[in-house]
């Protein structure tokens, strides 16, 4: 029983991070209907940032911030830069435009600061634990699950109560419309782009507290399994982007603890498999109703 | 206004002229493709001697390696070209067949030193080269139909994304399981290597590779799978809904794409004479991909300049990384993750500048000089046994009533109807039809009027299977459709159009009937000639070599009639004809849709608002209301019927 509690928070802790990667895919998707390849790179950019910011002696107090300042300011500076110019275009050209930024971004890292990756002090606390009712839990674990279910709230009031958040959910119903009945294309895209920002930004700072540490690839598993768990979940449904996140994250502790270790090296191999096999079974995501196109 | 728009017409040609023909078929399409190979594969040969004439062992290397790139991003180009749907998974192929072919062909003694505990006694076996290729393509081609049957379904429904991402999984699962499984793959270290001495002997198996990946791939491209691949990557639901089944063809196209692939990976590891995970893995991903892009994906010429121009690129900044090469302060160009940057930056420069590359779709023998081979002069050879006057209209004269065809005969036996009974539709507990019922005789031209929302597309949906209903049934000319998948029952004779334009955008007008002509089961050649006839019948012939995506409005409505009736259904399904039509155009359009009808000899269902049309063209009318018919008989008893005006004023 203790086990199986700690598992669920150790799996809700690493799928909350999936979720908030999950939901800045699934935002963007639903206003420019690109799956963006590299939404990961919002993370290697943070972690570049708040190695530069540890350099100078910053603490932790001011690498938070940091982190989420820069995750917010580079996804709406890539937008600004690239995906602008791609908005019209056919699917192929933009997930081969996300995927072009992955590469020149990490290639980028690798050309002027090195190949190999750079460590930073992580925060004291990280290793601590905390006993709830006699069960042992990892504190960084409770510290993502209530920093996600703030981010969701903050999210859900964003788009439910702002005059941009409905903006944003009109358009990721149907962009046309709310094009024709005013809705302002540039800033609803540009706000989008700024709140996944802000929701990579938080999972990259607790993403960052556990490696402490910024490689050129970083962005590169955390962005995959965003957007496994937005497709997952179902593209375009925000709420479902959340449920695959924290689903992915779930089976992920399982299959990790239950595998033999022999295994180990292969979790996310095994990770994409399944999600292979369940779009042969559920191509548009648990959540999907049947098929509603109308040609 | 004439001379403008002749003057238009005029320029125009000249731009398409450079377009080529797909080839009908027989001697001339071999001729094509072996004319395609042979200037390809000059082509290449002549810059890579000229290259490597220079002299350096360096150079000789460099001259294999682009044979062997050019052979796996041409295998690249059969698949994610002809379907579109975009594969990070083929490097995934290759890196199974590059281990398949290490593991098989490394001689035992050598091997024993560096998997000596390899299951299967894959220790204990050693097999020539050439057989180890061919081996190792056989696994991996296993491999892609597990794969592949997964994708086509998944793919089908979601505009290609979680096929995409199911390709991506190939290339983490392989990747991982190279690290993982060090038994027999070596793991992450080493890898598997050749002893040294064994890589492989001068160029002959690289030109063989790059020479069968061209004959395939322009074979392919030319072939009714290619075409037929092509038309379901410019819209997946129009095909569907005229008769062609994207699965086979995609399914084709990954299994032919992937054995070249193989084949280039098999060809890889022996030239460096080692395979480890990262060689296939990411870097490599994206030198092909780019490979593939900057050229043009839609095209094999494409593919081989794309690889000749960036594996140049590579190549000056690999002379720029070299010792003799001092930028002084500008060091930052000679530091790793240069050639990667460059690669990156052409990937997104092509996206976002020239998403179709520097070719889009052309072959090298669409070339001005080469056309001739590909029977440009027979496209037009008159076939039409219409005569010509009776297919051109003048807008003015054009009097409804006294319309050049007959009046279509009598309701006919049950051999001849197509049925709707009771049929209810429902998404998430809305009704959307309750009980509808339809009757149509062949031959009859029978209206679906009613308001908005009324349920008249749902109908044609139903009929066409993109939407399955709760209950009823459907029977066509006494056969039931019930259940059957979309193209089966456009096979079945039943063919539509849709509301809003579904033309497959990046083909010609010729090509756009022609491919539906050919997923009826047509030969090339019977093919050309329908298609021909019906774009002549449709007043489209001075467009035909245009692209779908370049016609006005008009146009395009003729053309998806045209693509429609080519496949001379039994019965054809018509969304709003005239929607975005002036009277006038509305008027032509009635003597189209007559001639057609009365060409092809089908029954019409018509959805339309324009009630003056409706009036004009109909026998007989049903009129739909919130999911129900209230009302079935002639024009002129529906006009009188007072449920009808009811439905419509909203009285």
């Amino acid at each position: 029983m203790t086990e199986i509690v700690q598992q669920l928070v150790d799996g809700l802790g690493r799928g909350g991070e999936y979720a908030l990667i999950a939901l800045g895919v699934g935002l963007i998707f639903g206003v420019m209907r690109m799956v963006n390849f590299a939404h990961g790179e919002l993370i290697t950019v943070s972690a570049y940032a708040s190695y530069g910011l540890a350099l100078t002696g910053a603490t932790w107090w001011i690498l938070v911030p940091g982190i989420v300042v820069t995750a917010i300011l580079t996804s709406v500076l890539v937008e600004f830069v690239a995906f602008r110019w791609v908005r019209s275009a056919t699917d192929f050209a933009m997930l081969l435009t996300s995927f072009g930024v992955h590469f020149v971004v990490q290639a980028a890292f690798v050309m002027f600061v090195s190949a190999s990756s750079r460590h930073f002090a992580r925060p004291d606390w990280i290793t601590s634990t905390v006993t709830i009712g006699g069960i042992r839990f990892e504190a960084i674990d409770l510290g993502i699950i209530a920093a996600t279910a703030l981010s969701l709230a903050f999210t859900v009031w964003v788009l439910q109560h702002t005059v941009y958040g409905m903006a944003i959910r009109a358009a990721a119903e149907d962009f046309d419309t709310a094009r024709l009945l005013g809705v302002r294309s540039d800033q609803v895209i540009r706000m989008a782009f700024a709140l996944a920002g802000l929701l990579a930004g938080i999972a990259a700072v607790f993403f960052l507290m556990r490696t402490g540490r910024a490689a050129p690839s970083a962005g590169l598993i955390p962005m995959l399994k965003g957007v496994l768990a937005a497709l997952i979940g179902g593209l375009g449904r925000l709420q479902g982007a959340v449920i695959g996140g924290l689903l992915l994250g779930l089976v992920e502790i399982l299959l990790v603890s239950r595998l033999p270790d022999s295994v180990d090296g292969m979790v996310n191999g095994i990770v994409f498999v399944l999600v292979a096999v369940l779009f042969i079974f559920r191509p548009t995501g648990i959540l999907a109703a049947g098929s509603s196109h109308r040609p | 206004m004439k001379m403008a728009s002749r003057s238009r017409k005029q320029k125009h040609r000249g731009r398409v002229a450079r377009r080529g023909w797909i080839s009908g078929g027989g001697p001339s399409r071999l001729a094509g493709v072996f004319l395609g190979t042979a200037l390809l594969f000059g082509a290449v040969v002549l810059i890579g001697l000229g290259y490597t004439a220079g002299g350096g062992a360096s150079r000789e290397t460099l001259f294999t390696t682009l044979l062997i790139n050019a052979t796996v991003v041409v295998g690249m180009q059969v698949f994610i070209g002809n379907t579109g749907i975009l594969s990070f998974g083929h490097v995934g192929f290759g890196a199974v067949a590059g281990y398949a072919f290490a593991i098989l062909a490394v001689d035992v003694e050598w091997k024993r030193r560096l998997i000596g505990d390899a299951p299967f006694g894959a220790s204990d076996v050693s097999i020539p080269a050439e057989a180890a290729i061919a081996a190792a393509t056989g696994l991996t081609l296993v491999v892609a139909v597990i794969v592949g049957l997964g994708m086509v379904r998944s793919g089908a429904a979601t505009g290609d994304i979680a096929a995409t991402v199911i390709t991506l999984a190939v290339l983490f699962a392989v990747y991982e399981t190279a690290i993982n499984w060090t038994d027999i793959t070596g793991g992450n270290r080493g890898g598997i290597s050749f002893r040294p001495g064994t890589a492989m002997p001068g160029r002959s198996h690289a030109y063989a590779g790059f020479g069968l990946a061209l004959v395939i791939a322009l074979l392919y491209r030319s072939s009714r799978s290619g075409r037929l691949a092509r038309a379901s990557r410019e819209d997946d639901l129009a095909a569907r809904s005229l008769g062609v089944n994207p699965a086979r063809h995609q399914m084709l196209a990954l299994l032919l794409s992937v054995g070249l692939v193989a084949v280039g990976a098999c060809l890889r590891v022996w030239l460096s004479g080692t395979v480890s995970p990262e060689r296939f893995f990411i870097d490599y991903t994206l030198l092909t991909l780019t490979m593939l892009v900057v050229g043009g994906r839609n095209s094999v010429t494409g593919a081989v300049a794309g690889t000749v121009i960036v594996t140049g690129l590579t190549e000056v900044t690999r002379l720029l990384s070299g010792p003799d090469f001092n930028p002084g302060p500008f060091d930052f160009v000679i530091r790793p993750g240069l050639t990667d940057i460059c690669l990156g930056l052409a990937m997104l420069g092509f996206m976002i500048l020239r998403p179709n590359g520097l070719l889009h779709d052309r072959e090298i023998t669409d070339l001005p000089g080469l056309r001739r081979l590909n029977r440009l002069q027979r496209a037009f050879a008159p076939v039409s046994p219409i005569p010509k006057t009776s297919t051109s209209f003048d807008v003015e004269s054009a009097p409804i009533e006294d319309s050049p065809w007959p009046r279509p005969a009598p309701p006919a036996d049950a051999g001849h109807l197509l049925e709707v009974a009771a049929v209810t539709v429902e998404f998430d507990g809305l009704v959307v039809l309750s009980q509808a019922h339809l009757s149509v005789a062949k031959g009859r031209i029978c209206g679906l009027i009613g308001p908005n929302g009324a349920g008249k597309t749902t109908m044609l949906n139903v009929l066409t299977g993109i939407v399955s209903a709760s209950s009823g049934h459907a029977v066509v000319c006494g056969r039931s459709i019930n259940g059957m998948a979309i193209h089966r029952r456009a096979r079945s004779g039943i063919a539509r159009t849709f509301q809003n334009l579904r033309l497959f955008a990046d083909l010609t007008v010729l090509e756009n009937v022609e491919v539906v002509a050919l997923a009826h089961g047509a030969t090339p050649d019977s093919a050309r000639r329908q298609a021909v006839e019906m774009i002549e019948l449709n007043q489209l012939g001075d467009m035909a070599s245009r692209r779908a995506r370049h016609l006005d409005y008009g146009a395009s409505k003729r053309l998806e009639l045209a693509r429609a009736a080519v496949s001379h259904p039994q019965f054809l399904l018509l969304d709003e004809p005239t929607s975005g039509f002036s009277e006038a155009e509305s008027r032509l359009i009635v003597q189209q849709i007559r001639a057609i009808a009365a060409r092809v000899g089908c029954g019409v269902v018509v959805i339309d608002h324009d009630l003056a049309f409706i009036t004009a063209i109909c026998d007989e009318v049903y009129c739909l209301d919130q999911g129900s018919v209230i009302a079935h008989g002639s024009v002129a008893e529906i006009r009188s019927n007072p449920e009808v005006r009811a439905a419509y004023t909203g009285e």
